[in-house]
């Protein structure tokens, strides 16, 4: 049976905004739950719940950063919604593992934001998240994206790895009218 | 074991620069006001060796790491060392860096740098960890105080953690005076007075970038000027310690090349007066 310290406990609380609210409510039965090692009990039922939740904000606020930095036209088109959707995003999904975090996050949240047919959702922004993620030197994509208010637009999208920094161009082919 | 050297007042500290794309190009021309280079390693972990090799062969190098844990009990995740001995070993580091963090466990990958409680069992976890990677790389490691929001009950008072894990471990600390100023601040503490319990001997390099405030909370986004009390603030460090290398360790919204060459020169201007005073 798997035993917990306080480390690996802060880490679950940090992670999960739902253990956060039953631990605020009955803090001993959770840590009984989580089977953490009694000479770690005191630590953890003399935690701050503010600061907890501060810093668990800080850690989705920095990858919230981090995706709207790699999507900024997604992110823009979203506008006012945009930081509701991502929070949605994350209460549904794992936290994105390895160096190339924020990367799969972005990922996640274009896929989450195709998957519940958010129309802002940009795809060539997607195609390139997911070209830096691969390990292709050459990636080539006949995309449709929106473009102003209730129109769309087919471009291609070609992403390059330079010697030192990947590249992408892309060509607009038409606009249309989107019913 | 690598240890560190003995420790010098005497010379002015290095002043340089975190390697980031946005200045890659300028930092590769060799320019005269920065002295010293820190690349983080999870950077290049997809590749980049002659880049590294590059770097390496301009400048002294310190490679900074993000995720190895230190702080998560259990083993070091094997792969993560590798890599990190790898940008070491490519960049010919001068120093290697880690955090007094955990940013995982066995559960949770959580990405950012969180608080340790301060008890024995974390205290004994580090100084293994630390040894492990000092070890594995042998060169000489830095661990680095981190700002967090969360302030863990102490058993062991921290400045009294970090000389224990220091001394048993043979790691010395980068000092991040900008993490030092924001938890003063957010935690309300004395810096000086809390400066002034750590062995001067072990702090060997420091960090420093601006801070930014909003609603009522100091944070570390990494993308401000260097403001006045934070220079003021790096002045009473290196005066009160053998600080080899000062280091600007900022990620975003980078302003002009001037304004950077005057914000190093400015560094540069602090430690000479910290040293010759």
């Amino acid at each position: 049976m798997k035993q917990r310290g306080a480390v690996e406990a802060i880490g679950l609380l940090l992670r999960d905004r739902r253990l956060r609210e039953r631990f605020a409510a009955e803090r001993k039965i959770v840590l009984e739950e989580l089977k953490v090692v009694p000479e770690e009990w005191n630590c953890l039922l003399h935690l701050s719940l503010e600061q907890l939740g501060n810093q668990a904000e800080s850690l989705i606020g920095k990858r919230q950063g981090a995706v709207a930095k790699l999507l900024p036209v997604t992110w823009r088109r979203l506008g006012c919604r945009a930081q509701q959707q991502y929070r949605d995003y994350v209460d549904s999904a794992d936290w994105p593992p390895t160096h190339q975090r924020h990367l799969l996050d972005a990922e996640w949240f274009c896929c989450f934001l195709a998957e519940h047919r958010v129309e802002a959702y940009s795809r060539d922004e997607h195609h390139w998240v997911s070209f830096l993620l691969s390990r292709r030197r050459f990636s080539i994509q006949l995309l449709r994206t929106p473009d102003r208010q209730s129109h769309q637009r087919f471009v291609v999208q070609c992403c390059f790895r330079g010697r030192r920094l990947p590249f992408k161009k892309t060509i607009s082919l038409f606009r249309f009218k989107s019913r | 074991m690598v240890v560190l050297d003995e420790p010098a007042l005497l010379e002015v500290p290095l002043v340089g620069l975190g390697y980031r794309p946005p200045i890659a190009d300028w930092l590769l021309q060799k320019p005269e006001v920065v002295d010293c280079v820190e690349v983080t390693a999870e950077h290049f972990f997809a590749g980049g060796d002659s880049e590294l090799a590059a770097i390496g062969a301009m400048y002294p190098v310190s490679v900074h790491g993000l995720g190895l844990s230190l702080g998560t009990p259990g083993g070091l995740d094997t792969e993560t060392l590798r890599q990190f001995k790898r940008v070491a070993d490519r960049a010919d580091a001068r120093w290697i860096s880690e955090h007094l963090a955990f940013t995982k466990t066995g559960d949770v990958d959580l990405g950012h740098l969180n608080p340790i409680p301060l008890n024995q069992r974390s205290l004994q976890t580090m100084i293994e960890h630390s040894r492990q990677l000092i070890d594995y790389c042998q060169r000489p490691l830095l661990l680095e105080n981190i700002t967090s929001q969360l302030r863990l009950p102490e058993e062991i008072a921290e400045a009294d953690f970090i000389n224990l894990l220091c001394d048993k471990s043979g790691a010395g600390l980068l000092l991040d005076v900008t993490n030092l100023f924001i938890n003063s601040r957010n935690h309300r503490f004395d810096p000086v007075q809390w400066l002034e319990q750590i062995e001067p001997a072990v702090i060997r390099q420091i960090h420093l970038v601006g801070y930014s405030y909003s609603d009522g909370v100091w944070h570390d986004r990494h993308n401000s000027m260097i403001q006045e009390e934070l220079f003021d603030l790096a002045e009473t460090v290196i005066r009160y310690a053998p600080v080899e290398a000062v280091i600007i360790e900022r990620d975003g919204c980078f302003p002009e090349l001037p304004a950077l060459e005057q914000e190093l020169q400015q560094l540069e201007a602090v430690c000479e007066t910290a040293r010759c005073s």
